[in-house]
């Protein structure tokens, strides 16, 4: 764990944080939004242990999902991300890790069981408004029809060379869609910058 | 570029993928008992199978799993996708 007052987001050498709220809009209808310091804690387990998935649910109040590349719970409170048949990516607010950790350690006793607190090895960034799945389109071969992609959905692919998680959080009729990349703090910069050169002007 | 049909996340660009080589591959239960030639078999040894060969595949830039799959070195059709602890389907082997 980083002490908070060392803390720096892997993109404050843009100076995000003086365009007050480290937000861009870029071009007429796309908005992109750096959220850093959500907690995020790695749990593997055996999702066949009913006993696992108890403890879990009793830990952090929501079920983990057991359909590949799908999201449980709410970003603004806790969210699990399926990553693997036994390995999940759980978030929650900034600052909560200490306590998601002590929870599931908890009521995962003696279990079989890895969890890990990933906290500052990703950043989020918010990409909202019309555009932002065809910018995705230009440097990932990921099939982001709103067929096939849904809101709810996640996936782990590659992004302008990069290894990211893709979340579809909704799909507004008006707004369009609002999704989070998970990105490695040393690629950081790299896809910010990348997804700004590929926004339309 | 192959598709290639992930058993946990779908059809996903090859791009995704790490070929692992020839599958099903036992590691001997005594090294030791093992001639110097026996060892190499089991190390380096490969087979290079025209048409429908067994290797072994992980999708290292997604759920990062390793699964087998059944392709075809000349046409590069993948007949078979199954998991890493199962064996070939019947209609293959
Ligand atoms: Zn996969």
């Amino acid at each position: 764990m980083v002490e908070t007052y060392k803390r720096k987001t892997p993109l404050a050498n843009l100076g995000l944080e003086k365009v007050s709220p480290s937000e861009q809009k870029i071009g007429k209808s796309l908005l992109m939004t750096e959220i850093p310091y959500i907690a995020k804690v790695n749990l593997r387990g055996d999702p066949a242990k009913k006993i696992f998935l108890k403890g879990v649910k009793a830990a952090l109040n929501i079920q983990l999902p057991k359909i590949p590349n799908t999201v449980s719970g709410k970003f603004s409170e806790v969210q699990a991300i399926w990553l693997g048949p036994d390995e999940w990516l759980l978030t929650g607010r900034s600052g909560a890790e200490a306590k998601l950790l002590k929870n599931l350690q908890k009521q995962t006793e003696n279990m079989h069981v890895a969890i890990t607190d990933i906290t500052d090895s990703r950043t989020i960034m918010q990409l909202s408004g019309g555009p932002a799945l065809s910018i995705i389109m230009k440097g990932c071969t990921l099939d982001l029809h709103p067929n096939v992609f849904k809101p709810g959905q996640c996936a782990q692919t590659i992004l302008a060379k990069t290894n990211v998680i893709i979340h579809l959080l909704k799909f507004d009729k008006k707004i369009g869609p609002t999704l989070h990349i998970y990105v490695q703090n040393s690629f950081a910069e790299h896809l910010w910058l990348w997804l700004i050169d590929a926004a339309p002007t | 570029m192959l598709v290639i049909e992930c058993p946990w996340c779908g059809p996903r660009s090859e791009e995704e993928f790490t070929n692992g080589g020839e599958a099903h591959i036992k590691r001997p239960s005594k090294p030791s008992a093992l001639s110097d030639e026996e060892w190499a078999d089991y190390v380096f040894m490969r087979k290079n199978t025209k048409g429908i060969f067994l290797e072994r595949w992980s999708h290292s830039s997604g759920c990062r799993r390793w699964f087998n799959a059944a392709r075809n070195t000349i046409t590069n059709e993948i007949a078979a996708i199954y998991h890493i602890n199962e064996k070939p389907p019947k209609e293959i082997s």
